[in-house]
Order: C-alpha cells, then structure tokens, then sequence
C-alpha cells in the first residue's frame, strides 16, 4: 500500500469512527516527515474568491438538506448530485476536481470560517481578511506580509540580492495583494501574464534620480523610483526562471473547460516554481463571487454563474496539484482558498444570495491533514431573511495554524505577526495525520434549554484558552460568557442572559484546539 | 541586518477603525480653505491645470498665467461642451446603426454589443483627450469610479451611455439629483439588482451601497451589525423603501410598479434619528436620500472623497479640520451643490501649498491622456481614424494599465481611491510601469504613428519653440522640463535631461549651432532630423523619470 493511501484509510477511519485517535510522534509512518522540505522551501497558494463565496452552496451539509430546501430552495444543488464526502457532508458537483483531492487524501476541509462580529461590507471584511485585524481595529498591513518583513527587515534596500534573487510574493493582478503589504511597502511583485500567458516585462530606462524633496511628492516619487527598480532586477530573473519551467507536465491543463479566468494564473505559478522560483507566497483571485441574482440560470438548475465559478477554481487547483505532484514539488506546496465572507442562509427571489457571515474553507496539498474539520453549522427550520451562521473556527486560527505548522514561524514571531495568540488547529501533517475528532455532544452539556435567566454549561476544557460566547441568529457575537486560561479537566459554570431577548441562539465553546457550535433558545 | 523588528501589536499599528491619521512629516501646513492670497504666477497656473484637467499644453499655461485666481477658477468650472453621440465606426453587420451614424437610441441586435462598447469607450476618451480647460471630464470620471456600474455586467450599451449622459450632465451639479437620478437609473437598477428588490423577498445589494459607497459610508463597527452611520436593519429598510423600480428593455427608462413596492412602513435606527418612512409609492426613494443626505457625515463623506480626488490621499486631523470640514459645510450650506465646494476648494491657501503640489499619482488615463495633451498631439478629424486612434492609442493603453473607462474593478471604484494606505500609489505598479514606459518611448521614439485610418504625430519643435530662447539648452530643459513635470528639478538632474537632450561630451554651444542652423534652414533635412531626433530623445527621458507620474 502507498503511503497515500495509507493515510487517507486511516484519516477517513479516525475522522468518523475512532474519534480521538492520535499517533504519537515517531511512529514508523511518520518517519519520512523528517524528509520534508525545508521550511523555508516551502510555499503557500493562495485562492481569493472576490466577492463572498456562497458557503452553503459549496460545502453541503447533507444532514441539513431539509432545512437548507426551506430557506433556499430557488437556488440549492440537488440532493442527488451532491459530491458526497461522507454521508453527512458533501460538495457542489462543480467541484469534481475537489472531491479527486479528497479521495487522494489532499483536501482538508474548514466549516464556517469566520469572525465574531461580521461585517458586510466587500471593501471591509476583505481588509479584515487580508490583515488578519478583530473587526473594530484597522491594520493596514496584511498577515503574509509581516511574515515576510520578520524574515526581511530591511526589504527593499538591496533587493534582490544573491539570497533573494525571486520576489518575496507574486502577485497575479495590477498591484500586490493587501495580503503580501507589509508595515511600510508590498512585499512583493504583482504580475500579469501577457496574452500568451508569459511573462515579459518590459525594461524601463528611468534615470535622473537624485535627493528627493521632503515633502509629499517627495515620497511619491521615492515610491516610484522603487517600484521602477524593483520591477527592472526582479523582471530578469522572473523571465528566465519562467523559461525554464514552461514545459508543463500535467495533461490536466488542457482538460480544463472554457473561460477558467482562474487557471492561467495557477498556470504561471505552476511555471515558476517548476523553473524553480525561491518565491513562497504566490496570491490569485477570481472575482464574481458576488452572486446577488442568477446564480443559478433557473430554480432547479445546477448550472449557473456559482457553478461555473466552483468549476473554475476546482478546475485549476486539480491541475495544479498534479502539476506539482509530477514536477516533485508535492510536498513543498500548500493551498488555501479564501473569499471575505459568505452568503446568507435564504436566498433572495432572484436566485441569488446577499451578503452572509461564516463560509467553509479549503486547504489543499499532500501535506494536508485530509478531512473535514468541524461539524456541520445548523439550519433552523424557519429561517428569515436576516439569519446567519454563526463562527466556528477563527479565520485567524488558520493563518497562525499555517504559519506554525507550514512555514515553522517561531512562537515569539507568531505572536507578533499575528497580532495575539490565537487557537491551534491541526491542518498540516505533524504528528497527526487524520483530523482529530471534534467535541462529541457528551463532552457539551448545556441545560436548561430552552433557558430564562440563566443556563449552565458542563463541558470537557482542554489545557489552553478557552473562549465561551453567545451568538445571535445573525451569526454575531452577543455575549461573551468565559474567557481564560483551563487546565485538561471537566468544568462547570452558569452564566446570565441579562440583556438578551427571547430567541433562538447559538453558544460557541472554543477549549485548546477544539470548538463546539450548539443552537440554544432563550425564553423570557 | 539591522535586529529592530517592528513590533506589529504596537498601538500605531493597530488602530481602532475610524482613527484619524495624525501627521507623521515634522512640517506641518495648516493652510485651510481660507483664500490663496498669494501670487498668482506660472506655477498656480500650472498646478490648477494639472489637476483639474487631463493635462495643459504649454499655451494653455501661459493664458492661465495672465488671468487672476479667480478668473482662472471660473474658467475652469465653465463646462459647457456638447455631448457627442458615440458613432458606429466600423460594424458593417449592426442591423439598425449605419456606419457612420450613432446607434445612442437604436436596438441593439445579437452582436451590437460588443462593437458598440468599443465605440462608447472610443468617444468617452475622445472626449478626455479633446477636453477644454476646465474641470468637467475630470468630474464626469470622479462620478464614474463613485456611482460605479461595469458596463460589462450592464450589458446594454443603451443603458450605459444614458449612465455615462447623466453622470456627465450633472458632474458640476447638484449631488441629492444625481443621487435620485442613479438610484432609478436603468444602469444602476441592473447592475446592483434593483430590478431584482421585491416586496416579500428585498435584494439589498443597491439599498447597502447607497449607504456604504455613495453617501453616508460606514462608520466603525460599535455593536453587532452597528457601523454608526447606518445599522444593518437600516440596509434591510432601505431596500425595502427602494423596492418597486424597475428597468424597461427597448428604452433607458425606468419605472416603478406599485404591486412590486413594499408598502410598510420603513423603522430607520437611532442613527437617522428613529425615523419612520411610510409608504409613498414611487417618491419614497427621495425621502431616503433626504434623510441619508441630511446627516452632516454624508457631506464628510463625499468632501473627503473630492479631496483625495483633486488635492492628496492623505488626510490627517488638520486637513480633516481646516479643509474637509469647511468644504462639507459648503456643501451642506448650498444644499449640495458642487460647484461652490470645488471654486473654495481650488481657490484655497491649502490647495496652492507648495506642500500639496506634485504629490498626486496620475492614474493611468490621467498618465495616457497628459502625453497627447500635454505633446498638443492631434488626432484625426474623420471619424474611422478618430475611432480606432482613440481606441488603440487611448482606451487600450489604459485599460492595460488595469483601469478600464465603464468597468472599474468593483462597485468601490478604482481601489486607488479607497486603498489603505497605498491609496494613489496603486496606479503604479510592476504591473503598470512597464506598459507607462512602453507607451512613453513608443509616443517619442516613433516619428509618425500609423494606424488604421489615421496617422499620428507629435511636433517637437513646435514644443521646443514655445520656450524663451530654444537654442540656449539650458533654458530649453529647464523651461520644457518645468512644463512636464510638477516639482523643481536638482542640478543632477537637470544635467542628466541636458545630456540626453545633447551627449555630454558636446559642448553647450553645438546645440545653439544645431538650433540656429534649423531656424535659418528647416529644409536642412540632416541638420532638422538631427534635431528631431535630439528633441524626442530629451522628451523621452522627461517621460520616463518618475516625475512625470506625478501632478
């Protein structure tokens, strides 16, 4: 048996049946993780889904399918074609190129990614999503880009530099992603392949530069000057890095469906780092997430503008992979999609979807913990138009995850970067390869409920944070009931419902690195 | 290496949203709306004209030189240029719109489309290149990249064009019509889903961009769903004051249908002060923009908005007090007129402060536009080369450059306008730099530009002979380099224009003898082509420094 498939046997097992199951480290299987890249060698895909990915939509929660009908029906995939991950869970069929990953043991899922007080807003929630900021805070800078000024201070003074001769990032697109900003300049280069789909820069001759002028324009110009230069050394090692890495190896590429505005930028990266590019942030985005009317063509359809946009990134992510897989890059790459938000339970009459709080969320490669993480968010049988879903990971808690586990950010630097502790979820290969099995309801007492003036909570802390909150049926953060530090043991508390009306709710418990999501109603 | 890591978590870092930046430049200005009362020379002259137009020429310069403050402000917010109707340049297969005449008002057929777009963008950058000197196609844009619609999810060319009119037609106007006007406007109601915002089940894409993007904008968030100025209940209940309108096929006209329109009353939040909207049929859109507009943070909203626009991105607690909110009392006071806010504005002691001159990114077309304009470059009067001129040598020079007249990036606009903390650096990047470069050395290293139906060109020596005495090289490369770009240069400098004006290892003297000898003889066919060659050389340099980005 392959490895692969070893992993994948016993990641599907432990998920469902074993529970907790965890390998110690050093067992025989994981010996070869000692072979893995080196840190530093390894690189990190990013997928922006521009616009608010309809979450719902795109992981099912086939255990929900009642329910989700009710409130969705004008737009909700058939019960019958969804990809089916596991009996209770599953995937929009335009995800084909997805569920092949699953089933190799590449794909590991996150349900209902969020923060606690959505916003919904394009322009804000994307600059929370890109800073890595609670939602009351402006940061300006972008989570990757302090990574990567920590390991490059004095970026871009004497860039690039026989160490560095790659950009730090890449951006495909006119600018460098708010994600890759650092504290002062984009640590990084943005690129647009021409219409063949090469890269070819053109060579500026800019000269006459000298002291400039300590006003505005001054700064302005000194900004230009280094975006000129800068774009001038990196250009060169750019071109001929993508020379050599043009023959690609997957037939994939080609299998791919008709205007995938996705796939040559995935392309492009799958060149460069086949032409063996140093750089180890690589950034695209698709845009038209914004499915506010005809994401399907008509009630009942599959088919529509959501589904030929799950078709894409599939598409290009199932491509790239073997890509990588054939190049023997496999094991230096990691991929994350993300998108600002996701959309509301209820759709709209126009088979569309407004602007929503929580959304799944896939990470990809062999490195990969392979599974679904989490459990599937709840869908009240009477759903109105303002309903959400509430959290149930901190999106924050996949970057600082990834940042630990892929790119081996030392604990004094993660704080740092990531502006606070945040929890630890198992998502990259350690010392465990299948997901850890989430909180069983035995470990969650919650009583009475429906609850008054009170309620009382019984339930199994880990070592580490804990975090206990009330959510409304808008999927926001009302009530914060415990914060602080637990040791491995069981805990009880009752906390008061004092200025929450009668409704139906949501407590969100978050122990070490396990989280529950339990509806709860208030009657007053 | 230096060991000092920036401590991320410092309180300059994060910051609580709304926070107004303070100055981090030790000099400081503190010269607000209050009246220039300085001189008024070369450089106001020019510092106006650069940024309230696609770019002067160098007579423009020298007109605006001669007049007063006042004349000159006045001059520049007289828009009165007719509308030119897009024509049908080339489709030989439109089925209602003969070559030569426009289609603005026809059908549109199974493939009128997409030639018909290229014709609208065609002749709205025509419009920006052939501008007067005044402040109206700059506006227009301004208008544009705030009321956004991408004409490519409008997919009507009809309704686009009836857009693009009425964004041109009030650019100088009144903001409370323009905003009635865009919120039934059939561009608007298919873009954001109002044909779509039913009583019983709201769409409310418009109702939350009317709010966030094009009036009042959003606050910090201060309780779930609480962005101060507006709630997320207060959405829901603009959408449903907005139901009913919808967008009629065959025409640019819109109309609302009293069965589609939800007839309850609309409860606003404690931030409209508890209002209570009841039904009006189709006038109740006007009471919601009434009582949006009435907030004086509508009136921040859009002074800070013009601000970044015309003066600089950044604004700090002083400009904040000392410019921006003079302005929205302005514009509050004369019920949202712009006019008088834009005449304070470019009259202002803070808008001639040598602090605010120069330190604006031209955005791509800004970038494009100013070469032609600023060379006196003449495109050709017949309409086949009019159009494929304006197209190849305008538009897709500028849509290269990622910014495309009719589709910005978003319903935000351009993220130049609205990006922390890059703001106008975004124009210029990897991306964009190169293909400024291209167009630069293509403009003044080709003597004559060819294409379909036209040709192109630009006259150096009537440039060079517009200074004070072209056969003194020095005079020469300060005066044209003054011209073109916006800040003083050092000696360095302007010794590196010199040498690429005149090899260094020439003296001075051979370009006065260069000079004379054409004067005396321009049929000296190898002493004039010397020169030519000498004087796009010059120009080129002056275009690739990274002054030239700047106005």
């Amino acid at each position: 048996m392959k490895r692969r498939d070893f992993i994948r046997t016993t990641g599907l097992t432990s998920a469902v049946m074993l529970g907790g199951m965890q390998l110690a480290k050093g067992a025989p299987i994981f010996d070869q993780f000692a072979q893995l890249a080196k840190a530093e060698d390894r690189k990190l895909i990013l997928i922006f889904l521009n616009g608010g990915n309809d979450g719902l939509n795109t992981v099912i929660p086939l255990d929900q399918y009642g329910n989700l009908f009710n409130a969705r029906q004008n737009i909700l995939v058939p019960e019958n074609l969804v990809l089916k991950l596991r009996d209770d869970v599953g995937l929009n069929p335009a995800l084909s190129g997805m569920k092949e990953l699953y089933d190799e043991g590449k794909l590991h899922v996150l349900q209902s990614v969020g923060y606690p007080q959505p916003n919904f807003s394009h322009f804000r929630s994307t600059d929370i999503w890109t800073s890595a900021s609670d939602s009351d805070k402006v940061v300006t800078s972008g989570w990757i880009g302090r990574e990567l000024y920590t390991k490059h201070p004095t970026y871009p003074t004497n860039y690039p530099n026989p160490n560095n001769l790659d950009p730090l990032s890449i951006t495909y697109g006119p600018y460098v992603s708010p994600t890759c900003q650092g504290p002062a300049i984009g640590m990084g280069m943005a690129i647009t392949p021409n219409n063949e789909g090469k890269i070819d820069i053109y060579n500026i001759k800019s000269g006459g530069t000298d002291t400039a002028p300590n006003t505005p324009a001054g700064n302005e110009i000194e900004y230009i000057r280094q975006i000129i230069n800068q774009t001038q050394l990196y250009g060169d090692t750019l071109e001929s890095t993508f020379e050599k890495g043009e023959k690609l190896k997957s037939s994939k590429w080609s299998k791919a469906g008709n205007n995938n505005r996705l796939i040559g930028q995935l392309e492009v990266t799958a060149k460069l780092i086949a032409g063996g590019s140093k750089t180890r942030i690589f950034v695209h985005s698709l845009g038209g997430f914004d499915t506010h009317a005809n994401q399907v063509q008509q009630e009942g359809d599959v088919e529509g503008s959501h589904f030929e946009l799950l078709r894409m990134v599939s598409e290009s992510v199932a491509a790239f992979q073997d890509e990588m897989k054939l190049q023997n890059m496999e094991d230096n790459v990691v991929g994350m999609t993300f998108s600002e938000f996701g959309r509301r339970i209820l759709s709209n009459a126009s088979n569309g979807t407004d602007h929503g709080s929580a959304a799944p969320l896939f990470v990809f490669g062999s490195r990969v913990i392979p599974g679904v993480q989490g459990d599937n968010p709840n869908i009240p049988s009477s759903v109105t138009v303002q309903d959400n879903l509430p959290m149930q990971f901190d999106f924050r808690s996949v970057y600082y995850s990834l940042l630990k586990d892929w790119f081996e950010v030392e604990d004094k630097d993660l704080d740092n970067i990531m502006l606070g502790k945040h929890q630890h979820l198992n998502i990259i290969q350690k010392s465990q390869s299948s997901v850890e099995s989430n909180y069983t309801p035995k470990d969650l007492d919650v009583f009475p409920n429906p609850m008054n003036g009170s309620g009382n909570l019984k339930f199994k802390a880990e070592a580490g944070m804990t975090f206990i909150s009330i959510y409304n049926n808008r999927g926001q953060e009302v009530k914060k009931v415990f914060e602080g530090q637990t040791i491995s043991s069981n805990k009880e508390l009752s906390f008061d419902t004092n200025g929450l009306n009668s409704g139906s709710y949501h407590i969100r418990v978050q122990t070490g690195n396990k989280q529950i999501v339990r509806p709860i109603q208030i009657v007053k | 290496m230096e060991n000092t890591l920036l401590d991320f978590t410092a309180k300059e870092h994060i910051v609580p949203e709304g926070t107004i930046p303070q100055r981090t430049n030790g000099a400081l200005i503190d010269a607000g709306l209050e009246k220039y009362t300085g001189k008024w020379d070369r450089n106001t002259a020019a510092h106006l004209l650069k940024r309230a137009t696609f770019g002067p020429k160098m007579k423009d310069i020298s007109d605006f030189e001669k007049m007063t403050l006042d004349s000159a402000v006045d001059m520049i917010l007289t828009f009165d240029e007719p509308l030119e109707l897009p024509l049908n340049y080339n489709d030989n297969t439109d089925p209602y719109a003969k070559v030569g005449e426009t289609w603005v008002g026809l059908p549109s057929g199974p493939n009128t489309l997409n030639p018909r777009l290229n014709s609208f963008a065609a002749r709205w950058f025509g419009n920006i290149v052939g501008a007067g000197n005044n402040v109206g196609e700059k506006m227009t844009l301004f208008w544009h990249n705030h009321f956004v619609t991408q004409m490519l999810t409008v997919r009507d060319e009809n309704y686009t064009f009836d857009y693009y009119k009425v964004l041109r037609e009030n650019a100088l106007g009144n903001f409370e019509i323009l905003t009635e006007k865009m919120t039934t406007n059939a561009a608007m109601l298919r873009y954001l889903n109002g044909n779509e915002n039913v009583v019983g089940r709201p769409n409310e894409n418009f109702a939350r961009e009317l709010m966030e993007l094009f009036t009042i904008g959003k606050g910090p968030l201060i309780g779930p769903g609480n962005y101060t100025n507006y709630t997320e209940d207060d959405v829901l209940a603009a959408a449903k004051v907005l139901t009913g309108w919808r967008a009629l096929r065959d025409t640019t006209e819109s109309k609302y249908f009293s069965q589609l329109h939800d007839k309850t009353n609309k409860q606003f939040s404690s931030a409209f002060g508890n209002k209570v909207i009841k039904n009006k049929e189709g006038d109740e859109y006007k009471e919601l923009i009434s009582m949006i507009l009435s907030q004086d943070e509508t009136a921040l909203f859009m002074c800070r908005k013009l601000y970044r626009w015309f003066v600089y991105y950044e604004i700090d607690t002083q400009t904040e007090n000392n410019v921006i909110k003079p302005m929205a009392d302005l514009l509050r006071k004369n019920n949202y007129e712009v006019k008088p806010v834009l005449k304070a504005l470019f009259s202002s002691a803070h808008f001639y402060d040598n602090w605010n001159v120069g330190c604006v990114i031209k955005s791509p077309l800004d970038f494009v536009a100013s070469i032609y304009r600023n060379l006196e470059m003449k495109f050709p009067q017949n309409y086949v080369g009019q159009y494929s001129a304006w197209l190849s040598l305008g538009f897709q020079y500028v849509a290269i450059q990622e910014m495309i007249l009719g589709e910005p990036p978003s319903v935000s606009g351009w993220p130049a306008m609205y990006q922390a903390p890059g703001y106008h650096r975004f124009w210029v990047s990897s991306v964009s730099a190169p293909y400024r470069a291209v167009l630069a050395d293509y403009v003044a290293g080709t003597p004559v530009i060819e294409g379909r139906g036209f040709s192109i060109s630009f006259d150096a020596f009537q440039l060079a002979k517009q200074t004070s005495n072209p056969q003194d090289i020095s005079t020469l490369v300060k005066e044209l380099s003054e011209f073109l770009l916006p800040v003083e240069l050092t000696e360095i400098q302007l010794k590196y224009l010199r040498n690429n004006l005149l090899p260094e290892e020439y003296d001075d003297y051979y370009w006065a003898i260069f000079w004379t000898t054409y004067e005396a003889d321009p049929s000296n066919v190898e002493n004039t082509n010397l020169i030519n060659s000498l004087l796009r050389t010059f120009i080129r340099a002056c275009m690739n420094i990274a002054e030239y980005h700047l106005v």
